[in-house]
């Protein structure tokens, strides 16, 4: 049993390793947002579609087709004759301005650096999205989270089984759930 | 060195416990999520409570008046950024803490204040208490400790990641079945990473 638990732990811990080190490194940004500097990289663009198109969907499967625009269609504003939406998949957002009179579409593309991909990555929830990708990312805050209930579990289990440090482990475990546990009655009572 | 790594890993696991499964549950909530459209409001109270907006204040001066005569619990002055009218050209203000969302509309024709507070589930509480970083302002001291907590588990979190690849490294680096996992998992998020950009 032990052995296969320190296995357990170490297989899920090294499968995880990257997404828990993003998890953690996009923490560390949102809570000191001041030490990083997430401004995007901005490009404009210009493409020409049929003129008198009414269907932002249509418009964006247009300019996906032409590989101008890739991710999940958001935020649709009418102002007839003309239209705008965003194309957005994680750390990277596309603003299209189409004018039907015309048929142009000004793209504008607003792509994250490192910092700002991790912070979009963490922030992928559920797996209702229209882009794909965004919902395999979806499958993984599943997966790894499920991993991180295991490991925190099969790690109380293998320190428990090392006599040695039980006493230890005992006095840092009743000090981490006193302090966590009332903080989070009094919070929830509050 | 491979003594004191894993006693340093251990503790600091056992220290992070309770906020560790609450990031697993904040991730499972996360992924069983329904899309925005189809998510239902939780239920609210309403409530309404005398007020006079003093006269010749600004919309921000206003608004840390509104909070400062509310005593919500939990809850931070807003921000300027988040301080809005509604259509009937009344100031909403929405208090978020980790224990929901509480919306005060100041009718000022009718010196009142319409007070709006939604119940949360014990998940989407937990979701919201992982996400109290120390940057979130809040005067209670209750949040502001659950914010060292949440800050010291954001760095254990890394340092138990990295510690825990280098203990594999420094004990078994030949068991096999980890190193396919290992690769299998960093290839997973390199070439998603790769694919998204």
């Amino acid at each position: 049993m032990y052995k296969w638990l320190r296995n357990t732990h170490l297989l899920l811990g090294l499968f995880s390793f990257l997404f828990l080190l993003m998890y953690g490194v996009s923490s560390v940004q949102m809570a000191h947002n001041t030490w990083f500097d997430l401004k995007p990289a901005v490009a404009e663009s210009q493409t020409t579609l049929a003129a008198g198109l009414d269907n932002p969907r249509v418009i964006a499967r247009q300019l996906m087709d032409r590989g101008e625009v890739r991710g999940e269609l958001q935020q649709i504003r009418t102002n007839r004759p003309n239209y705008s939406f965003r194309v957005v998949r994680p750390g990277t957002v596309h603003e299209v301005d189409y004018s039907a009179q015309t048929g142009a579409a000004k793209i504008r593309t607003s792509v994250a650096g490192l910092m700002g991909m991790l912070n979009r990555i963490h922030h992928v929830n559920g797996v209702w999205h229209e882009y794909t990708l965004t919902n395999v990312w979806g499958v993984f805050v599943g997966i790894i989270s499920m991993m991180l209930v295991i490991m925190s579990l099969t790690g109380i289990y293998l320190w428990f089984k090392i006599h040695t440090e039980r006493v230890i482990g005992v006095i840092l475990l009743a000090l981490s759930l006193g302090y966590s546990l009332t903080l989070i009655v009094l919070i929830r009572t509050a | 060195m491979y003594s004191l790594f894993r006693k340093v890993h251990m503790y600091v696991g056992l220290l992070n416990l309770s906020i560790l499964l609450i990031f697993g549950v904040a991730g499972l909530q996360a992924t069983f999520e329904p899309a925005p459209e189809q998510r239902k409001r939780p239920d609210a109270d309403v409530e309404f409570r005398d007020f006079t907006v003093p006269a010749g204040l600004d919309d921000k001066a206003a608004a840390d008046q509104v909070h400062a005569f509310l005593h919500l619990p939990l809850a931070a002055p807003l921000p300027k950024y988040a301080i809005r009218r509604d259509a009937n050209n009344d100031l909403a203000l929405n208090f978020y803490t980790a224990n929901g969302v509480r919306r005060a509309v100041v009718l000022e024709k009718e010196h009142r204040i319409r007070l709006e507070t939604e119940h949360t589930t014990l998940a989407s509480y937990l979701n919201g208490l992982h996400a109290t970083t120390i940057n979130s302002g809040s005067p209670d001291w209750r949040v502001r400790w659950w914010t060292y907590y949440n800050e010291f588990s954001i760095w254990s979190l890394i340092g138990m990641s990295i510690s825990g690849v280098y203990l594999w490294l420094a004990s078994r680096p030949r068991y096999s079945p980890a190193r396919w996992t290992f690769v299998f998992g960093c290839g997973a998020f390199i070439f998603l990473y790769a694919l998204t950009r």
